[in-house]
């Protein structure tokens, strides 16, 4: 791949991303919403597109038998980069939000009126409104698990809600709004004691470029991401799922290639994890996922890791030097954090700080349950990524210091 | 293009106009937040919230003889853009404030560019609202 005769400057990880060399003067600090896209996906779609373009799994000429071995080596890449079992286990999707409305869709065949689901306010719109359309079109019943103080899952409270009716315990890996990586381990681990078959589903689109994931020690049902979250660019997703609670799963969507025997009257499906990828799938974007992985392996080294947990002390302990400002929640962040600013909205900060071109995202951040609980206004958020320094950090302060020579 | 203003209106043009550098129109914005004419606490109610803007606006108008309204907004900004329009159009004629042209405003005002594309479609939606009461 592209690195291979490039040394890797680990200080300098923002040479890999030509969104900066082409926007010199911007301070990103909005790697919750997306994160820029490396080089070697950028390179991945072009000599997908140049070079090789043609279909997966249907035609047999040279260029698609390529192509389709392409396809399922990223596909093993992921089931082997996640600690899944198999490749049959990871399921490409558009994203994150496709994969909880697959989820949702695939599964309501086997829940009846009066079951129940669990999430929390803390979730993005994705793992929130997803289950709460499903709760309200089969009459199933949506218990909310509280938060503590910190905003982490109110472990005692999960206990308390857990029944013989829980289908589905619903969780975000780390919440998109205030970046507090949650107790999903416990949580699992407390419902399946409660209930063994509460499916756990786990939102990782803010954990999968921060931490290192392992399916199997997290050991939730079903993980999902998206790409775009983690330097590949936009259009794909990974829906991971335990075999055995794939194949109980209906199909989503329905045609070419998901399908095993079809006649006038019926149709056989595929096996996994083809049946839940009618059509002709995002290539391009997969091969980009492919290069990224190889990507991250290479250079998301412990030190890498460390000094981002580093960035976020450093932004936090910078942070409360700043007047009048209060952080939502201090412990366990991981890329994020969220603040208000007494006698300032939100977007009136964000607005002065993108006129400094300092880029962060204000507002309810897709998690409006949590902001109607705990603030109006919503909140301003900074996030950052393996690429962000101490340099970023700093200017962000100086901007917000400078905020009150407006008032 | 252009177009004749109130005499508050054109002074305002005049002194963004003078000002070098986007920190000075945005300091003299958030001044001008605390200028707008607000609705009646006892008359804020969600019917007169406006939909499409990044953050909340509510508007109330009186159009009983000139065009006039009353605004709230929770940010600075928007209500020094708020206010800007009461300066423009505040006891106009009905017959002005339908032919009144915001963009040409902004653009006169320096402020266009720095808008983002919510904050334009926002003001769309306030203009729409402003239009739809000044024609009937």
């Amino acid at each position: 791949m592209a690195l291979q005769n490039d040394k890797i400057n680990t200080a300098n990880l923002k040479s890999f991303f030509p969104f900066f060399k082409h926007n010199p003067d911007l301070t990103y600090l909005d790697n919750a919403a997306t994160t820029q896209i490396c080089q070697p996906a950028l390179t991945a779609i072009n000599e997908y597109y140049c070079r090789s373009h043609s279909n997966v799994h249907r035609s047999s000429h040279t260029t698609a038998k390529a192509n389709t071995n392409q396809f399922e080596q990223v596909r093993q890449k992921l089931a082997h980069w996640l600690n899944a079992d198999s490749s049959k286990e990871i399921i490409w999707t558009k994203g994150a939000t496709e994969a909880a409305n697959l989820l949702a869709y695939s599964l309501s065949n086997q829940f009846s009126s009066g079951d129940e689901v669990i999430t929390s306010i803390t979730e993005h719109h994705a793992n929130f409104v997803t289950w709460q359309q499903m709760c309200i079109k089969l009459n199933l019943k949506l218990k909310i698990v509280r938060l503590t103080d910190d905003l982490k899952i109110d472990l005692t409270h999960l206990e308390s809600l857990i029944t013989p009716k829980t289908k589905v315990l619903a969780l975000a890996h780390v919440a998109n709004a205030t970046g507090v990586k949650q107790p999903i381990e416990e949580a699992i681990s407390i419902a399946r004691e409660i209930n063994p078959e509460t499916l756990c589903v786990i939102d990782g689109s803010q954990a999968v470029c921060h931490l290192n994931l392992d399916v199997k020690q997290i050991d939730a049902d079903f993980y999902f991401f998206s790409g775009h979250k983690m330097f590949a660019g936009t259009g794909i997703g990974v829906l991971y799922g335990k075999q055995i609670r794939l194949e109980q799963l209906n199909p989503f969507h329905f045609g070419g290639e998901m399908v095993n025997q079809v006649s006038v009257e019926a149709t056989s499906f595929n096996q996994l994890p083809y049946k839940f990828e009618a059509g002709t799938p995002n290539i391009a974007a997969v091969f980009a996922l492919g290069a990224t992985v190889d990507f991250l392996s290479e250079i998301q080294t412990d030190t890498v890791r460390q000094r981002e947990s580093q960035l976020i002390d450093y932004l936090l302990h910078q942070l409360q030097q700043v007047p009048n400002l209060s952080i939502l929640a201090k412990h366990d962040l991981v890329g994020a954090v969220s603040f208000n600013i007494s006698n300032w909205h939100p977007s009136d900060v964000s607005e002065i700080l993108s006129q400094m071109n300092i880029a962060l995202r204000v507002g309810k951040h897709c998690a409006m349950p949590l902001f109607n609980e705990i603030n109006q206004d919503g909140s301003v958020r900074v996030s950052i990524s393996l690429y962000n320094d101490k340099q970023d950090i700093d200017k962000l302060i100086a901007a917000l210091l400078d905020l009150e020579n407006f008032l | 293009m252009t177009q004749l203003y109130s005499e508050q209106a054109q002074s305002l043009i005049d002194f963004f106009q003078q000002q070098n550098g986007w920190e000075y129109r945005y300091r003299h914005l958030m001044k001008l937040a605390a200028k707008l004419e607000k609705i009646a606490p006892e008359n804020l109610s969600d019917d007169k919230k406006i939909d499409g803007c990044e953050t909340n606006v509510w508007m109330q108008f009186d159009c009983s003889n000139t065009f006039n309204f009353t605004a709230n907004c929770e940010a600075r900004i928007m209500s020094g853009i708020l206010y800007l329009l009461q300066a423009a159009l505040n006891q106009q004629t009905l017959q002005y404030v339908s032919e009144f042209n915001l963009s040409i405003y902004l653009n006169q005002l320096g402020l266009a560019n720095h808008f983002s594309e919510s904050r334009t479609n926002g003001l769309k939606s306030i203009e729409a609202q402003i239009k739809k009461h000044a024609i009937r």
